[in-house]
């Protein structure tokens, strides 16, 4: 049974990107535009692993993944943050926010899935 | 790839001209909130281009991104004030990613001088602050093995757990670097009286041989830098040019209690990309949804008018009435081929909901000791996005309780006689303009006497009624209804079937349940395949104008007075097509006393409902069919006993469309008054 991964971004090709990486390694993935439609995604849907962007319109990344670590059933669940400020500024206020981990964009594939194994089983 | 970079350069595109509507309304000087809201918005865009063009190779649209990003950042944290030369400079860089995206886009080197010049500009607007850190390249490459195999000595032990770092994940991730083992330290453990869940208390002590570089290694540790003591020492005198490790890691001084080495390693990646064909089809386009809806509403506006056209039409003199009847016949034909057209874009299959459930089951059942096996039927059935979207909930729903309270363990099912893997089967189907889905399980059916002994203990059913198996089953939909003793965080979720029952009824369907004692349980969902429109009969009670759904018509006919007969306890019957159907007049439901009582004085309307079989449904009159634009009721009405929903005919009027199996309902709760009575809940509920 392929694992479930959330992209959350409001870049179509980032999703795509993410997407195409992970499928072709065996996961299943799921796509969002925002952090209120990811939200929407999480209820009801078995969620492995989210990737999630930081700057989106509507709701942010940071604040979406504070609301996914106050649900029920939610708080070890790996949230990989995508950030390009590879500054530690942004990954200690994601870290702060409830995120396992991040990935600096841009990436690679392999990058990408390396990345991915290293929280989700 | 290809299509993925040709998507990139579509959103590009749009990005684009976003970005120059954006600057636009800047210019007229909007400052507080809003300004911050659009350069938010702004620096979203240049974010977003950026990303992508670095991850394409696109050097130098990257570069003139990232420049641009960072006078944008600055502008929006306040660092920056915005004037006019600033947003002068900021339509300029918007013109030359064009020029850049175009050129990239068709394969030609463009203009590089330019965009370096324009980084100038946008460097020297960022002077006075620190330098603009350089673009990560991607090019460069991420890990060079050195070549040489060195052996390091690594302690690991979390101090603190966190948002989803798992350490066998980690142990994991080294052993893809080399040869590695790893020895558990128990040391640490508390005594049981002491042990607290939350803190960790594991260690581990790894010995890894590898040619990556240190810096691989500590990349492995970088999210739990700080939520853990860990500690990577390079093993002396073990380096050597790289060479299959012939000889064997020293046994470690103590037996490790467990090699997580041996833990099964997820399968090798295949290959890491699969290029294109996942993305959509061939010459498909990205529409946003909400240019979707618009449409739906326009073609609704487009129906209503058609309507109003054929009505203005009836009263013309007959001459020019034959002529125009022909030409409104035809666009009546051209605006259904429309709205048919249109509402395809919307539909989708439900295979996307059902595709989540098979997992849902396999871990549940997992979680329960149950063997459960889930069967998709008619999963190519197409219905409207807004119907999927909302199936998902009640759907989950409906298996997990099919999976908790219907599938027995294992051991019980033996025991009846049944194989011991039980089988959920979950099917859509289009019926009559509708769509069906059922869930449906073979596991212990529905407990009635439980479920009547919990009802008379909440007060749902008075102690003294003796109520139908239907009734019984139907008490399932009752507000706050739970055999569960215990909350348990599969069913018992505080979220009851009346929630489901609800939200169904929202979108114009209806559940029901059937069920048979040791055989298993069904519950079935009728949804509206659209929510936009439907084909109705138009019918007059009592001066009131009422919608009847198309789908549910058989036919109609004036009955003689003596195919009409009043029954105990049945009220009043009709005798149509050789059979007695209850009746239902329309005028008593909605208390409308101008309407006509006796049957052989209206028409009676042979109506199909779900819950009550085939009933006469009594009207004034017929006005003919039409097909109405289905507007909701806005969102301060609740549900309205008996109405499905509203809509506006041609001369502007606006008519109620009825819910016949709620009128069905609401009648029984009038028969068996006072209204509101557990009975009528649990009757109404069918």
């Amino acid at each position: 049974m392929p694992r479930n991964i959330l992209a959350v971004d409001d870049s179509k090709v980032m999703r795509d990107m993410v997407r195409i990486a992970l499928t072709g390694a065996g996961f299943s993935v799921r796509e969002a535009g925002d952090g209120i439609e990811a939200l929407q995604r999480i209820n009801g849907d078995p969620i492995d692993l989210i990737i999630t962007d930081i700057n989106m319109p509507n709701m942010d990344g940071l604040t979406f993944v504070r609301h996914v670590r106050s649900k029920p059933g939610y708080q070890r669940t790996p949230i990989l943050i995508l950030t390009t400020e590879g500054t530690d500024g942004k990954k200690a206020e994601g870290k702060a926010a409830g995120a396992t981990g991040w990935i600096v964009k841009p990436f690679t594939p392999e990058k990408l899935l390396d990345v991915v194994r290293r929280v989700c089983p | 790839m290809d299509e993925l970079r040709a998507t990139f350069f579509d959103e590009c595109s749009e990005y684009l001209l976003r970005n120059e509507e954006l600057l636009a309304s800047l210019r007229g000087g909007m400052g507080g909130a809003e300004e911050r809201e659009t350069l938010d918005a702004i620096f979203r865009i240049a974010h977003s281009i950026k990303a992508g063009a670095a991850a394409f190779g696109l050097p130098l649209l990257a570069d003139l991104t990232h420049h641009l990003e960072a006078v944008l950042d600055r502008l929006r944290t306040g660092r920056l004030a915005l004037d006019e030369v600033l947003l002068g400079l900021l339509l300029q860089s918007g013109d030359a990613l064009a020029a850049q995206v175009d050129a990239a886009r068709s394969g030609i080197g463009g203009n590089a001088g330019s965009v370096h010049a324009m980084i100038e500009r946008l460097s020297g607007i960022a002077m006075q602050e620190p330098a603009v850190p350089p673009m990560p390249s991607l090019s460069a490459p991420r890990t060079v093995p050195a070549g040489v195999l060195r052996r390091w000595a690594i302690r690991f032990r979390p101090i603190a757990y966190s948002g989803g770092n798992e350490p066998m994940l980690i142990i994991r991730a080294l052993a893809r670097l080399g040869r590695l083992v790893s020895t558990l330290d128990l040391t640490q453990l508390p005594d049981i009286e002491q042990f607290d869940p939350t803190e960790p208390v594991l260690a581990w002590r790894i010995e890894l041989e590898t040619i990556h570089p240190e810096a691989d290694i500590r990349e492995i540790f970088e999210f739990v830098e700080d939520e853990a003591d860990i500690l990577i020492e390079q093993v002396e005198g073990v380096e050597r040019a790289a060479a299959p490790a012939a000889d064997p890691l020293p046994v470690p001084a103590e037996p490790p209690q467990r090699a997580l080495a041996d833990f099964p390693a997820p399968p090798a990646p295949q290959s890491p990309v699969h290029e294109a064909a996942q993305g959509s089809g061939k010459g498909s386009i990205r529409v946003d949804l909400d240019r979707v809806d618009r449409l739906v509403d326009l073609v609704g506006e487009l129906i209503i008018t058609e309507a109003a056209l054929a009505q203005v039409c009836q009263e013309l003199d007959p001459r020019a009435q034959r002529r125009l009847a022909a030409v409104v016949k035809g666009l009546g034909l051209h605006s259904r081929n429309v709205q048919d057209a249109v509402m395809a874009i919307r539909m989708q299959p439900v295979k996307s909901i059902f595709a989540r459930m098979p997992r849902m089951v396999r871990d549940l059942a997992t979680r329960l000791g149950k063997n459960v096996e889930i069967a998709t039927v008619g999963e190519m059935t197409e219905v409207d996005k807004t119907i999927i979207e909302e199936l998902a909930d009640p759907l989950t729903h409906m298996i997990r309780n099919a999976l908790d309270h219907g599938i027995e363990p294992p051991a019980d099912r033996i025991a009846a006689g049944k194989p011991p893997c039980g089988t959920i089967t979950l099917s859509a189907e289009n019926k009559g303009g509708r769509i069906i889905i059922r869930v449906e399980d073979d596991g212990r059916g529905i407990d009635r006497a439980r479920v009547l002994a919990r009802a008379r203990s909440l007060g749902l059913v008075p102690p003294d009624a003796a109520p139908s198996s239907e009734e019984v089953d139907a008490l399932l939909f009752a507000p706050g209804f739970s055999t569960s003793d215990t909350v348990t965080d599969v069913s018992g979720r505080g979220v009851g079937m009346d929630v489901v029952q609800r939200n169904i009824q929202r979108l114009g369907g209806r559940v029901t349940v059937q069920s048979e004692p040791g055989r298993g349980t069904g519950w079935t969902m009728s949804l509206p395949l659209t929510l936009a429109v439907l084909d109705g009969m138009l019918v007059r009670t009592g001066g009131e104008l009422y919608v009847i759904p198309l789908a549910n018509i058989l036919d109609s006919t004036r009955p003689k007075p003596a195919d009409v007969r009043e029954v105990v306890g049945h009220g009043t019957m009709v005798y149509l097509r050789g059979d007695w159907l209850p009746l239902l007049r329309l005028g008593d439901l909605f208390n409308l006393p101008t309407a006509r009582r006796a049957p052989s004085q209206g028409i009676v309307v042979r109506v199909e409902t779900d819950t009550a079989g085939t009933i006469g449904l009594l009207v004034d009159e017929l006005l003919g069919q039409q097909q109405v634009v289905v507007k909701p009721f806005e969102q301060n009405f609740t549900h309205v006993r008996g109405i499905a929903a509203t809509t506006i005919l041609g001369n502007g009027r606006v008519c109620l469309i009825l819910d016949l199996d709620d009128c069905v309902a609401l009648s029984r709760a009038a028969a068996c008054d006072p209204r509101d009575t557990p009975c009528a809940a649990g009757r109404a509920a069918e």
